[in-house]
């Protein structure tokens, strides 16, 4: 038995096994805060806490489901060219919402971040958290920021729109499929994506448009950010 | 994933070759983000004193970004549909 721990095996296996648990939890409940990835999540990190396996023995398996998220990126594109007309008969106002959205949640987050007095360097790693992990630690590199801090933000980022998205932009009244599936994708990249596939094809073609796209508005911002980081 | 859409745009690369496969890997998606998602409690220490601070500004700002760009886009969606419907 303690020779499977230390292969791929036990980390796959344990993955499918929380999943599955947590999926069934999810559609027998329907209560938004039993979401399957974060209840999988718990029961992964229960069991390696209680049998004392670290990470790096899990991630062992964990690497190779992983892996797969490379592909998976690459194939987001087929969705998008499913609603390619949709997409060419929005293209501005996509852009616009976009621009906004990112430029308001970078201001949002420094000046909140001064007003509480974070160090520069807390600030700076939570400029990027809305893009995706590669570009978002590249920009916490260009800012000073700490990169290994933006990808915990960025994944507290994923997983709250993931659980939260569906009901935040109902409450405030947006119904329209693209302005949801931007949203998501704007705020919450490829995490938040997966939760706009679950929601409608339209809605996941549009947030995966999203994540590339808040990921090239964000990097050119930056040397705005870096003048407004130093003048506050 | 720019350049699959590419290729996907020009037709150098027929749709039906890739559909099937992308629905597979789609479907999943929200399951091949778990290993990472669990990686996140190996460095949770580096957030130290500032965790609760830190969680308020992140849930602020997804309420913040999602709001604004959800309504921004919507408000000029239907802008656009009025003007043609």
């Amino acid at each position: 038995m303690l020779d499977y721990i230390n292969t791929p095996i036990f980390g796959v296996g344990v993955s499918i096994l929380a999943f599955t648990i947590s999926s069934y939890i999810a559609r027998r409940t329907k209560i938004m805060l039993l979401n399957p990835l974060l209840v999988a999540m718990l029961i992964i990190v229960g069991i390696l806490m209680i049998f004392d396996i670290d990470y790096q023995t899990y991630n062992l398996g964990g690497q190779m489901i992983t892996f797969f998220l490379g592909p998976a990126t690459v194939v987001l594109a087929v969705p998008l060219y499913k609603q390619r007309a949709l997409l060419r008969g929005n293209l501005i106002p996509i852009l616009v919402g976009i621009v906004v959205g990112s430029a308001a949640g970078i201001l949002f987050v420094v000046l909140a971040g001064k007003i509480l007095g974070l160090d520069r360097l807390l600030i700076a790693s939570l400029v990027p958290r809305s893009t995706t992990t590669p570009i978002a630690m590249e920009i916490s590199t260009l800012l000073d920021g700490n990169p290994a801090l933006t990808a915990i933000f960025v994944s507290v980022m994923g997983i709250s729109g993931y659980m939260f998205g569906e009901k935040l932009l109902k409450l405030f009244g947006v119904v329209h499929p693209i302005a949801k599936g931007i949203g998501i994708g704007t705020t919450s990249h490829a995490v938040g994506t997966a939760k706009a596939m679950e929601l409608g094809e339209v809605e996941g073609a549009m947030s995966s448009l999203a994540i590339g796209v808040a990921g090239i508005v964000t990097v050119m911002m930056v040397p705005g950010v870096l003048w407004l980081l130093n003048i506050i | 994933m720019i350049i699959l859409l590419l290729l996907l745009l020009t037709g150098i690369l027929p749709l039906n070759l890739v559909e099937k496969i992308s629905d597979v890997l789609l479907t999943h998606l929200t399951f091949l983000f778990l290993p990472t998602v669990v990686g996140i409690i190996t460095v949770a220490h580096l957030l130290g004193d500032n965790l609760i601070w830190l969680m308020l500004i992140l849930g602020a700002s997804l309420v913040v970004v999602m709001v604004t760009t959800g309504l921004t886009v919507q408000w000029l969606v239907r802008k656009r549909e009025g003007k043609e419907g």
